[in-house]
């Protein structure tokens, strides 16, 4: 029977309100459920728990694979010990427990002498004091008592402390027998433990990642705020700053809630996907041995990036490219942080992260791209018209030639051309288009182009002086040829019309130097002979060293770079140009100080070749030429570019995208197209701005990877975030460092010699190995100071390695120079540049270094005197040990010898002591010295030493064997030879 | 520890959810979750690959002239030649064979060393391979100075000197590469080949050109053949339980 | 349809949007149709459908569809509903009062039921539903909480929250001062004031328009036109730079608008007397300040004349009259402003920045 429907005191109908709050009820349960489902469901949670499955996967497969390392069989046979040994104990068992009963009740008693022997000793030391008052108060009596009551408690206490000495005795007799009786045991389960060890350790955390009970409970909804497994990891960096509102914060990095396993090694094999996977290069990040510990620099101080952020877009992810911002979208919900100033650098510009810290350095280690990219804007001269204030980039000399004598050298014609379009003539060249790019449209603004180089040319020559060279000897090219390819031309130069500075990438010293191909039909043969002879007497700023050529030498290399000719570049015209054009432009420039009707008349009172010099200078002013030539009248002008300190913290919207649309709105998608493209965004505009107005900065052709070297260094140039003391090595000497790294790039050491791992390009012209200029790692630890001073200002004076063809230049240093590299050398092995003289060691060390040179058959590589030709490839030899005492630094030389591998990696010095994992070094010679060849040497080493023992001891320490060697080398040779 | 701080939460989740304890019953402790099932151990297979590798081109070693030491001028009184390419006719020895992928698990390393010996200033074998872990044993059987300088690009590089006759040195290497050249800087034109791998499935073929592999699990592979001056091949092999797989290789000359 | 969309777009513009709302705000409390069911139906199916349809436009949804924006749709759907239902109640009650019947609320008031079950109950339901549509809303829609503030990129526009849209809208016309300080200083007293002046005792406890046809004019004036239109246009229609932009333009950045406003001094001064501005304040502001105080002191009584007003200064009394009619002209500065800034560009009546009192 249905109730009514509405009872008379009711306004609404129950039964349906009743429904309507079971309904709205139930939505209220259900809402609140995914509500609090929402707010537990972090993505940060599914990625660790998702790694912590992975990670329990990896140690089950490691304890599998421990348990198939451990060998049953063993520990079988140790178990089996145990048991019998058990057994055996068992036996004993009434005498054991026997000897635990006395070892307690001796405890026992042990304890009850203790504390009445305390309790004597108290009241001694309080008698000793009433005694001590007595005496002040000079009553004999008292005296006399105090002193009976003392004496008779210090008896008692003499007594105590015997009862207890003897208790003690006993007990640790009966302990020891106790461990006696069990030894047996114990070491049989100190091997299973051992053995075990391992694996239980594996299994340990195996179990420690199940998923257990409290696992759950830990992780439950609101249970969470306990101690939950999966939790924010984050790490407080203080000194690295992220700037928020007016304020720098400490960095509170919390990257590896998500990347987990950056910190931990392991993670790095095939199959580990980020954010899963260990971070690259664990020896120098993050680990907490290395350079950069995680909990030291956290992550953001290098990526960028925002440092509290557990969200994969708000954490500011910059995708490397649109595919993977598709990607991104898809998977994480990428979007693009608009408020972001820092975002993540992209993969492939990571390396400007080292900039923050390491620029005070001028070069950073091991960020390779990064540098490639330093050393390419310092030969592009990005500095010359930019101000960069870093070290590497300051009290830098112009990186052009000078052009104050250029009519000496070649022609005004060839000159036009060469402004117009410097890589028809050199592809490899540094110098810049600056011409006839994409923003310039129309036949009058070419006109104008014309008008300016023309200007330019004619303002170049009206101040350049002239000087007559007389013709050169004459020489032969194929013998020019060979010197060029042989004494180290090639370090600096190529003589290749094919070349491209793509493929020299990333090696780009061998291009330090222009490339000498057509350079017949550029210069004047005589001068290019004086100029080889002696460059500084043309240009005393010149970068080119001098190779002590001889005359003959000079002319015949004369020969074989003039021979090097391109018919499209001789007999060049310069175009006519309108005069209206001309004026036009020099009106202008007239105009910023004349009033209009002056600035008519100061033109018309000009001669033709007057308004071309007037418009070339200001053209020059215009394009900022004189940033990287020296220029006759521009000597102090100021560079003409912005500046780029703080380019890479510069807001996006502060970056001129003009009309283009297709290119990303980032910093780094800025920058690198503006690398490739300097003038794109005129796109559009270039009609619209006034000719002056248009962009100026030049094409330097880069490829693809130099735009992207150059622009993760411009990314790199941000405000400052990282306390002074926080940045890379803040030593004393950290100074001398970055001006020897600024000479060795001004002077392109590394073209031949390896310097810090890096450089020696010119292995690329010479093939073979043994021909190439020396490695100078640790050669601030090898050679001494006083060498180096005379070498490098004369490297003629000494010849080191005679069969090398290629020669160490004459470059001019002056005294400062050469400290600034002795300094720096010494820095970079934290020694002093000089030593003071060594002291001469007794014949006993003399003699045994002898016998050992023979043995270890030094003199296989060091020659000691002239090679026989054919005997050995000059490949195979080593340095003569002749020059050893006046090069090589005394206390360098038996560290050398125990382990080059340390020193220099890579060299064909063997290693013949053995590191022990105690750091200290075994040596071979004590078993070799029992073999018949070598008895003579035996005997006379024996001479020195009581027996054959003490002389085997002596040989087996590497410290005594390489000390012999060492003084050997140094006294020995020099009278033995 | 564990059981503790379970035990606090439990009675902290209890409590906060505010429903009554009913009777004192102690829960069962949890149990400690089982050792993990190891997996299971890949079953040293009873298959195998075997091959030929064959070379058309006929071009001999060529001589050495070991003049720059006269020790080893005079181990080697009828001249010594270079093992680049040889083997019987139309055959090339030294080739290792190895499976490059397709493996899966872990294998117990070979407790046998593998040595590699200087002797009459060559290197013996020319060419070999060991498992990562495995113990090397470089000896040196003459006596004269060599130096064995390793030239790994993921292992650690080494450079240890043996002056005297049967010195002896051991190395294990502890990541996989192939392959691994050995020089000697004293003796130039000594040089050897060891290819590392993670299991032990790999040869290096004799004389006649042919290779055996045994104890392959069941399964489809990657072989890679590798010759020092020829470069490398590879295959894809699949090889049945007990069953002989073959897998031979042709170095034709670039033509 | 882009035809329609860029008519559209042009009468969005205030200087016809304004105009053309006046309008339909005089037709409406003019109407009685619109006050009916069917009216009330209509105009929501007209709202929905002009949303509906204008949510296609990639530029109209981006805006609206912004979870900060979602409240002001929202709340044009409210205030549409409650003033449609307060005069669709008060037409009813009019009508019965004109047929001598009791009103609504009277013949209720006779009913009794009781507070536990009938109210408690179904209020009781009615905060569990609310619950679950909040939080609905804050699990669909995630609050807009952005980055950390970045000082060098800050948001264009910027914009306040969305009840101080109003007064940031106010802030185009007048000077800071007043929009931000004085204006809604007024209306706060103004607000607090009504009671006091006010003094109409018809319509307490019921619905009725008829009987306070004035008061409700022009308070719906202020609340609905001068309040919540202008919230809907910061919300919607103010872009990048605070410029305008119809509901279906592109928010372009780069938009410029002439923007050359001159003041009643120089208007009057330069352009209609021809002489430069006098140096001193008082005699170069004398033209606004006279019409400042012919607009405050001189018009409430010259109003008077008007036998309508006259009626209320009767009912009032000169104190009520006179603070009711500055409260009244107050608000009416603010229509007359805009309309004064859209045709003439003026910019002050008053301004003397020796003071920093500007008008």
């Amino acid at each position: 029977m249905a109730a009514p429907k509405k009872t008379p005191d009711r306004h609404y109908d129950f039964t349906a309100m009743n429904k309507w709050f079971a309904w709205s009820s139930l939505a209220l349960l259900l809402i609140t459920i995914w509500m609090v489902v929402e707010d537990y469901a972090k993505p940060w949670k599914r990625l660790q728990a998702e790694f912590r499955e992975l990670e329990r996967q990896k140690l089950v497969e490691e304890a599998e694979a421990e348990r198939q390392r451990i060998n049953q069989e063993e520990i079988a046979t140790i178990e089996e010990e145990i048991r019998s040994e058990e057994a055996r104990l068992d036996e004993q068992e009434a005498e054991l427990k026997e000897l635990q009963d006395r070892l307690a009740d001796l405890d026992d008693k042990v304890y009850e002498a203790d504390v009445d022997a305390r309790t004597t000793k108290s009241h001694l030391d309080t008698e000793r004091y009433q005694y001590d008052a007595a005496l002040q108060t000079g009553d004999p009596k008292k005296i006399d008592s105090a002193l009976a009551t003392l004496e008779r408690r210090r008896e008692t206490y003499g007594e105590d402390r015997i009862t207890l000495e003897a208790y003690l005795e006993e007990r640790d007799m009966v302990r020891a027998e106790i461990e006696r009786k069990m030894a047996g045991l114990k070491e049989d389960e100190d091997r299973l433990d051992e053995l075990r060890g391992g694996l239980e350790s594996l299994e340990n955390r195996v179990a420690g990642l199940d998923k257990s009970i409290d696992y759950f409970v830990l992780n439950a909804p609101l249970m969470d705020m306990l101690e939950p497994q999966l939790r924010i990891d984050q790490v407080q960096l203080p000194g690295l700053y992220q700037n928020i509102n007016f304020t720098s914060v400490d960095r509170v990095d919390r990257c590896v809630t998500c990347h987990v396993a950056a910190a931990r090694a392991g993670f790095d094999g095939e199959g580990w996907e980020e954010p899963f996977r260990s971070h690259p290069r664990l020896d120098l990040f993050l680990s907490s041995s290395s350079p950069h510990p995680y909990n030291r620099f956290g992550c953001t101080t290098c990526h960028g990036g925002l440092d509290r952020a557990t969200n994969f877009a708000r954490a500011g992810h910059s995708p490397i490219n649109e595919e993977q911002k598709a990607e991104w979208k898809h998977d994480w919900g990428w979007q693009k942080q608009k408020y972001l100033d820092t975002p993540i650098l992209p993969a492939q510009y990571t390396e400007a992260g080292c900039i923050g810290c390491h620029a005070g350095n001028v070069w950073t280690a091991s960020s390779e791209l990064q540098d490639t990219g330093r050393e390419l804007m310092s030969r592009m001269g990005c500095f010359a018209c930019h101000k960069i204030d870093y070290p590497a980039f300051t009290d830098v000399p112009r990186p052009g030639p000078s052009l104050e004598r250029v009519a000496s050298k070649t022609s005004p014609e060839w000159a036009y051309q060469w402004i117009e379009a410097p890589r028809d003539f050199h592809p490899t060249t540094w110098m810049p288009h600056f011409f006839f790019l994409e923003n310039i449209v129309g036949e009058l603004n070419e006109e104008r182009q014309r008008a300016e180089i023309k200007a330019m040319v004619a303002y170049i020559w009206d101040r350049s002086e002239v000087i007559d060279y007389s013709d050169p000897p004459r020489g032969d090219e194929s013998r020019g040829e060979d010197l060029f390819n042989t004494i180290g031309c090639t370090g600096c130069h190529l003589n290749d019309a094919e070349a491209s500075r793509d493929d020299l990438f990333p090696q780009i010293n061998r291009m330090h130097g222009p490339n000498l191909v057509r350079t017949g039909s550029k210069v004047d043969a005589g001068w290019l002979f004086a100029w080889l002879k002696d460059p500084k007497a043309f240009n005393p700023e010149t970068r080119m060293p001098s190779l002590r050529l001889t005359d003959q030498e000079a002319a015949d290399l004369v020969a074989y770079l003039m021979a090097s000719r391109d018919p499209a570049f001789e007999n060049l015209t310069q175009p006519e140009v309108d005069g209206q054009v001309r004026d036009d432009l020099a009106v202008v420039y007239l105009q910023n100080t004349q009033t209009i009707e002056q600035s008519k008349a100061t033109l018309a009172a000009m001669s033709d070749r007057e308004r071309d010099v007037y418009l070339g200078g200001q053209t020059i002013r215009k394009y900022g030429c004189f940033g990287c030539h020296n220029l006759r009248g521009f000597e102090d002008a100021k560079p003409i570019g912005v500046e780029l300190t703080e380019e890479g913290s510069k807001p996006v919207h502060q970056f001129d995208f003009g009309h283009i649309h297709d290119i990303p709105h980032t910093r780094h998608d800025w920058i690198k197209t503006k690398m490739l493209q300097p003038r794109i965004w005129d796109h559009g505009k270039e009609s619209v701005k006034d000719y002056n107005e248009l962009y100026r900065m030049p094409d330097f052709g880069m490829s693809e990877r130099e735009a992207e070297a150059v622009t993760t260094n411009v990314l790199g140039f941000v405000k400052e975030s990282v306390v002074t003391a926080r940045r890379a090595d803040q030593r004393p000497e950290s100074n001398a460092l970055a001006e020897g790294r600024k000479l060795i790039t001004r002077y392109n050491c590394q073209g031949c010699h390896l310097i810090e791992d890096q450089g020696q390009a010119i292995k690329t012209a010479i093939t073979d190995p043994g021909m190439w200029p020396p490695n100078l790692a640790a050669q601030g630890a090898r050679v001494q100071g006083d060498w180096l001073f005379e070498y490098l200002h004369d490297p003629a004076s000494e010849s080191m390695r005679p069969w090398l063809s290629v020669r160490m230049p004459t470059f001019g240093f002056d005294d400062h120079q050469v400290n600034m590299l002795l300094s720096y050398f010494a820095a970079r092995e934290n020694r002093q540049a000089f030593l003071s003289e060594p002291e001469r060691p007794d014949r006993r060390s003399l003699t045994v270094g002898k016998g050992v040179f023979a043995m270890l058959q030094c003199a296989k590589c060091h020659p000691a005197g002239p090679v026989a030709p054919g005997a050995v490839s000059a490949a195979e030899l080593a340095p003569s040990l002749l020059l050893a005492q006046d090069r090589l630094r005394h206390d360098w030389v038996a560290d050398w010898i125990k382990d080059p591998l340390s020193w220099v990696s890579g060299t064909k010095m063997p290693v013949f002591f053995s590191r022990q994992d105690d750091g200290s070094y075994s040596s071979p010679l004590a078993q070799g010295i029992d073999l018949p060849m070598w008895s003579t040497e035996k005997d006379r080493m024996l001479r020195y030493f009581d027996s054959e023992e003490e002389l085997k001891e002596y040989l087996a320490d590497a410290d005594n064997v390489t000390a012999a060697l060492r003084d050997h080398i140094w006294w020995g040779l020099e009278g033995g030879s | 520890m564990r059981k503790y701080r379970f035990w606090m939460i439990c009675v902290l989740a209890v409590s906060l959810f505010g429903v009554a304890c009913g009777g004192g019953e102690e829960a069962a402790a949890p149990e400690r979750a089982a050792a993990p099932e190891p997996a299971p151990a890949p079953a040293a297979g009873s298959g195998g690959i075997t091959g030929v590798i064959t070379y058309a081109n006929g071009d001999a070693d060529t001589a050495i002239s070991m003049d720059a030491d006269p020790v080893c001028v005079g181990l080697n009184a009828e001249g010594a030649e270079t093992q680049t390419i040889t083997g019987a006719e139309g055959k090339l020895a030294n080739v290792f064979v190895y499976i490059k992928s397709g493996l899966s698990g872990s294998f117990p390393v070979s407790a046998e060393a593998a040595v590699l010996d200087q002797q009459g200033c060559m290197y013996a074998p020319h060419v070999s391979g060991v498992q990562v872990g495995q113990t090397v044993v470089i000896r040196n059987s003459d006596p004269t100075l060599h130096n064995v300088h390793a030239l790994p690009t993921v292992n650690a590089e080494f450079n240890k000197g043996q002056p005297f006759q049967n010195m002896e040195f051991e190395h294990t290497f502890d990541k996989s590469e192939v392959m691994v050249r050995f020089k000697c800087d004293v003796h130039p034109w000594m040089s050897s080949y060891m290819g590392v791998v993670e299991h032990p499935f790999f040869a290096v073929s004799a004389d006649d050109g042919s290779y055996a592999i045994d104890g392959v699990p069941a399964g489809t592979y990657t072989v890679e053949a590798w010759h020092e001056t020829l470069g490398t091949q590879t295959m894809e092999v699949t090889v049945g339980d007990s069953a002989v797989a073959a897998a031979s290789f042709d170095f034709a000359p670039a033509g | 349809m882009e035809a329609i969309k860029s008519i559209i777009n042009f009468l969005s513009y205030p200087e016809w949007s304004f105009t053309l709302s006046l309008i339909l705000f005089g037709l409406a409390m003019w109407s009685k149709a619109l006050w009916t069911k069917a009216g009330g139906w209509i105009m929501l199916i007209l709202i929905t459908v002009f949303f509906g349809l204008s949510l296609f436009d990639p530029n109209f949804f981006v805006v609206v569809a912004k979870p900060d924006n979602v409240p002001i749709v929202m709340m044009i759907y409210i205030i549409g509903f409650f003033w449609w239902y307060a005069m669709y109640k008060a037409h009813q009650n009019d009508r019965r009062i004109e047929a001598g019947e009791p009103t609504f609320e009277k013949s209720e008031s006779e009913d009794r039921i009781f507070t536990w079950p009938d109210l408690v109950f179904s209020e009781f339901i009615c905060m569990v539903l609310l619950t679950v549509g909040m939080v609905l809303w804050s699990i669909l829609l995630k609050a807009p909480l952005e980055e950390p503030a970045n000082t060098s990129v800050a948001p264009n526009p910027s914009k306040a929250p969305w009840y101080f849209l109003g007064l940031q809208e106010m802030l185009v016309y007048f000077d800071p001062w007043m929009a931000g300080v004085v204006l809604p200083g007024l209306i706060i007293v103004g607000l607090m004031a009504i009671p006091y002046i006010d003094t109409n005792k018809k319509g307490n406890g019921y619905y009725t328009f008829k009987e306070r046809k004035t008061e409700i004019v022009l308070f719906l004036f202020g609340f609905v036109i001068l309040w919540s239109e202008l919230i809907v246009i910061g919300t919607f229609l103010r872009g990048p730079n605070w410029n305008f932009f119809g509901p279906y333009e592109y928010w372009d950045i780069n938009k410029v608008e002439p923007l050359v406003n001159v003041d009643l001094s120089e208007i009057i001064w330069i352009k209609i007397l021809g002489v430069g501005l006098p140096g001193h304040w008082f005699v170069r502001e004398i033209f606004g300040l006279l019409f400042t105080a012919f607009y405050f002191l001189v018009l409430p009584v010259l109003l008077i004349k008007n036998k309508f007003i006259d009626g209320f200064y009767q009912k009032m009394g000169p104190t009520r009259y006179y603070v009711g009619m500055f409260l009244f002209l107050t608000m009416m500065l603010m229509p007359i402003k805009m309309y004064l800034r859209w045709f003439l560009n003026l910019k002050y009546f008053v301004h003397i920045q020796e003071f920093f009192l500007n008008l």
